[in-house]
């Protein structure tokens, strides 16, 4: 058995590694990407608590995570397909204003 | 052991993959290295018996989502131009500092130390364990109990009050509890049989503690779908229609955004 520990660092690291591509890279869509791997990382988490108390709720909460996460990526990247037609662009720095 | 070897090599592979998303300049070699990454965490789910969510993963992540991604990526096509440079100013800087922070605090937090255990002697008997991890069917746990205050050394005892044929534990009289459950699942072990072990600690003067743990079993059937299923449509019911209705209303917003004119 896999000590919890383990799972949670793991789960620490991947989650750092998701933050630092948020907030360091530009590119919309490696940003969105970043959060993506956030995201899994916390799904980890969950599946470890999950494993500790042998309680299924995590892997619910993670399955749930997942249908969130899946619309989120529906609606952000029909936001880049948006800010890119009247932009022209794709990166973060030059999207400063909300109107044009 | 051999969980443990697959858990790291699938860990290690899904955190170079994630690495190499968050360092590659070209996007579809991130949205690649994100697929990998998904798999790999795929067959993490695998060896910490989430079945169900593994099959989830690969479907709805590395399926789905990341072939939604790719295609907007070939969609918008970019040029290095529209990449744009990178620039490195000071608030950035500042963020991906504070996101090692956040890094290093997390890891720090998880991790076992040392220091848990109360330095004052003096007080009271009192057992210092409070609660004990699940145990695998099939599989021996062990562990050491702490106790803290009276007059050490302690003599501790366990008596399995659980019913359970075929599962319970051994204390030896220093503290080290071993546990078992056997890996037979009849119809009547649901998901919340557990062990229930009364241990007393007593010490040199003949103070006692006592304290009842319930050890959770993780079963064969931990993280199939019928399980994972049988609490989504009963316990969890109304937040799965809730999500139902979130993905109605962004396949909407998705629709409504991609229009020509907004």
């Amino acid at each position: 058995m896999v000590p919890n520990e383990q799972i949670l660092g793991l789960a620490a690291v991947l989650f750092a590694v998701g933050a630092i591509g948020f907030v360091a890279r530009r590119n919309v869509l490696i940003v969105l990407m970043s959060v993506e791997l956030m995201l899994n990382a916390s799904n980890l988490a969950l599946v470890g608590y999950g494993r500790l108390r042998a309680a299924l709720d995590g892997h619910v909460f993670a399955f749930l995570v997942i249908a969130v996460a899946a619309a989120e990526a529906a609606v952000g990247l029909a936001i880049v397909i948006a800010v890119y037609r009247r932009r022209r662009t794709a990166n973060l720095d030059e999207v400063k204003t909300l109107r044009n | 052991m051999a969980e443990q070897i697959f858990f790291w090599i699938f860990g290690a592979l899904a955190l170079g993959a994630g690495i190499f998303v968050v360092a590659a300049r070209n996007p579809i070699h991130s949205a690649v290295a994100l697929v990998f990454c998904f798999f790999c965490l795929a067959g993490v789910f695998v060896v910490l018996q989430a079945h169900f969510l593994a099959a989830i993963q690969v479907m709805v992540y590395a399926g789905a989502i990341m072939v939604l991604f790719i295609f907007v990526i070939m969609l918008l096509n970019l040029s290095d131009e529209e990449l744009g440079k990178t620039k490195w100013t000071i608030t950035k800087w500042l963020g991906m500092a504070a996101a090692c922070v956040v890094g290093v605090v997390a890891v720090w937090a998880t991790q076992p130390r040392g220091d848990d255990e109360p330095a004052a002697p003096g007080g009271a008997l009192r057992m210092v364990t409070e609660r004990l991890p699940s145990v695998v069917a099939g599989e021996e746990m062990s562990i050491k109990l702490i106790a803290a205050g009276g007059a050490p050394p302690y003599t501790w005892s366990m008596v399995d009050a659980s019913s359970m044929i075929g599962a319970g534990g051994r204390m030896t009289p220093d503290g080290q509890l071993k546990v078992t459950a056997v890996k037979k699942e009849s119809k009547l072990d649901g998901l919340d049989s557990k062990l229930a072990l009364h241990v007393t600690v007593t010490d040199a003067k003949g103070a006692r503690a006592v304290r009842v743990f319930s050890v959770p079993i993780v079963h064969p059937s931990f993280g199939t779908t019928a399980k994972v299923g049988g609490l989504l449509f009963e316990k969890y019911a109304y937040p799965f229609e809730i999500v139902s209705l979130l993905l109605l209303v962004a396949i909407v917003g998705a629709v409504v955004m991609a229009k020509k004119r907004i």
